[in-house]
């Protein structure tokens, strides 16, 4: 049974989950789960969404490349937080691997090796994990263990510039292996090779969501900041100090608003003066 | 349970490797060149690390064994720290591991010999007196012992120089394999140590302060040495009542002949790792305290930091010599 957040019953917006995928066929699955809309505007990469859920989707085209650049241009279009979680997904050849399972990669390699990447918090309660080749054109696989794909260095290497490497993700499905030939797939076969991991994919999503919930939690900053912020004028250097000193405060004050801190200041330093008052005279009481 | 474990190729084959391997039920495999490429990376983050580290088996290629911080050591005239891990499977809310390295993952390295070579070496150069070796910088010395048999494999090479100190630091009560061998005047556990109210809240899956004293107690008994460290010292609206419970306790329950030394330190931060630490846990209470920069370091003030250090001296005074207990602080 698929959850309730394909039927757009999760209101709130985050957190941001954007998906880089190579192909239509492989994310047709993911548009119609998640009822993404196409975004009309914009032709160099097509973009689906569904702000109601927080989901964004593009179709890179094959190639690290592309999916480097699909990534980059996502980032910018959706305006993705550095608490979103990207996620990777599309299929993958491997020698030993079964037709149809899903792989987490959890060592990615660049095609002409230089680069190492070791994307993502591991699911292996959920999901078997391996390593992936990333090339620049399909060859078949020779070692075991490994995935062949074209996208993953590419994706990753760019998506870690916009959230932390734990919330980067490269899910691949296996498509063909050494006893089934690559020539064999069509759009039909990747439709449904994606298609049939949709369960497995909702709850490795139920699990980014929550990671991605407490890096928000970390990261975000406060509304009630951004009102002061309006109100005084703060240099960058200021702003930050306002910043973690209110996330301070509000450990030690959870209840009080910050207005009564700037009730009487009639400057930015005043404000961070006011914090710093009351931060001092606390009593370091642990118990 | 670790779930992954990545080898660098050159101790796939080594027997301490399969020896690790051996201790995990189906982990999964993954050959890495050298353990830099996947610890302490760019834009990793060791918050979320923390929640499923994987292991990294190494080799460590050279400064197996690096002089001590100054106001790190003990009564000894040169004082030395080694690691053959790094990371800690506790996860103290205080611990500077966490604003050092930007990875949770747990590196061990396989090739144990050539630290003890380099233990030797420097005992060598240095002379075989008033040296004090310290494991547990990087990590926890005993915590992953039933893992690694470090300690172990290190103890023989301690015992034929009596006059060369090494210290174990920790908070684990897995007590093997001391609780089973003989005890080694020159071995010294030392367990670090803070009142049980605020251990609940900053020694995050650490063993309690009960279970710690009765390890102490156990191990005591059984003659080893024993350090108590008072590292950090939490400052708190209590924190005179809280310690002085933690005292009387210890000394209700540890013989003073047991006690080779005692030592105890301010919390205190280089100021970026401070910064990098509370942007780790915004949400945590022990950051949301006072404290201020002084000289580079975030701390609770000299005032505090004196009467906190005068306190426990006095209070330790009927317990043992004052030759016994040092102040540890470590300076830029
Ligand atoms: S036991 Fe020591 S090394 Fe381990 S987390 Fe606590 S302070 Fe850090």
């Amino acid at each position: 049974m698929v959850s309730d957040r394909s039927k757009g019953e999760v209101s709130n917006v985050e957190p941001t989950v954007c998906w880089v995928v190579a192909l239509k066929s492989e994310a047709k699955p993911i548009i119609s789960y998640f009822e993404l809309d196409h975004q009309s505007g914009n032709n160099i990469f097509p973009i689906y969404r569904n702000d109601k859920l927080g989901h964004s989707l593009i179709i890179s085209g094959v190639g690290q490349i592309n999916a480097a650049a699909a990534t980059t241009y996502l980032a910018s279009e959706s305006g993705a937080p550095p608490w979103a979680a990207w996620i990777n997904l599309g299929i993958a050849g491997s020698m030993d691997g079964e037709i149809g399972k899903l792989y987490q990669g959890v060592k990615v390699i660049n095609p002409t090796k230089e680069k190492v990447f070791f994307p993502g918090y591991r699911f292996s309660k959920i999901v078997s994990l391996a390593e992936i080749q990333t090339l620049d054109y399909p060859t078949p696989v020779k070692k075991n263990g490994v995935l062949h794909d074209m996208e993953a260095s590419g994706f990753i290497d760019f998506a870690t510039r916009f959230s932390c490497n734990e919330l980067v993700f490269s899910f691949k499905v296996v498509s063909d292996n050494s006893e089934q030939d690559m020539k064999l797939i069509d759009k039909m076969v990747v439709n449904s090779l994606i298609g049939n991991r949709l369960q497995q994919l909702d709850a490795l999503l139920d699990k980014i969501i929550t990671l991605s919930k407490r890096e928000k939690q970390r990261l975000q900053i406060p509304d009630e900041v951004e009102e002061v912020f309006k109100q005084f004028h703060f240099s960058v250097t200021m702003k930050n100090q306002l910043i973690q000193r209110l996330r301070k405060w509000k450990i030690q004050f959870p209840n009080r608003s910050i207005s009564d801190l700037v009730k009487e200041a009639k400057t930015a330093a005043d404000v961070i003066r006011n914090i710093d008052d009351a931060l001092t005279d606390l009593k370091f009481d642990w118990t | 349970m670790i779930d992954t474990i990545f080898i660098e190729r050159g101790v796939v084959n080594h027997s301490r490797t399969q020896s690790i391997k051996s201790k995990f039920k189906n982990p999964t495999i993954i050959e890495v060149d050298r353990y830099q490429e996947i610890f302490n990376k760019r834009s990793q983050n060791f918050r979320i690390q923390k929640q499923n580290p994987a292991l990294i088996l190494a080799k460590k290629h050279d400064n197996f064994v690096l002089p001590a911080p100054s106001g790190f050591g003990l009564a000894s005239t040169r004082n030395f720290y080694f690691s053959h891990m790094y990371n800690c499977i506790y996860d103290c809310r205080y611990c500077f591991l966490q604003g050092m390295y930007s990875s949770a993952n747990y590196v061990i390295f396989v090739n144990f010999e050539d630290f003890f070579d380099e233990i030797e070496q420097s005992i060598q150069v240095n002379g075989a007196q008033d040296l004090t070796f310290f494991s547990g910088y990087d990590c926890d010395s005993l915590a992953f012992e039933n893992i690694t048999g470090f300690a172990e494999s290190i103890l023989p090479l301690f015992k034929s120089y009596p006059k060369v100190d090494l210290e174990f630091r920790t908070k684990s009560v897995q007590l093997e394999p001391l609780k089973s061998g003989l005890p080694i005047a020159n071995c010294i556990v030392a367990f670090s140590m803070m009142p049980e109210e605020l251990a609940k809240r900053l020694d995050k899956k650490a063993p309690s302060i009960k279970r710690r004293i009765n390890a102490i107690e156990k191990l005591a008994a059984r003659g080893w040495p024993i350090g108590l460290r008072f590292d950090p010292l939490i400052y708190s609206k209590d924190w005179k009542q809280l310690y002085k419970g933690l005292l009387l306790e210890i000394m209700h329950r540890v013989p003073r002949e047991a006690i080779h030394s005692i030592s105890h330190g301010p919390l205190r931060y280089p100021k970026k790792m401070y910064q990098d630490i509370t942007k780790l846990y915004p949400e945590e209470l022990l950051f949301s305290l006072p404290m201020s920069e002084n000289n580079g370091y975030v701390d609770y003030g000299v005032d505090v930091e004196n009467e906190m250090a005068e306190f426990l001296i006095k209070n330790l005074k009927n317990y043992v010599e004052e030759a016994k207990v040092f102040q540890c602080v470590v300076q830029a």
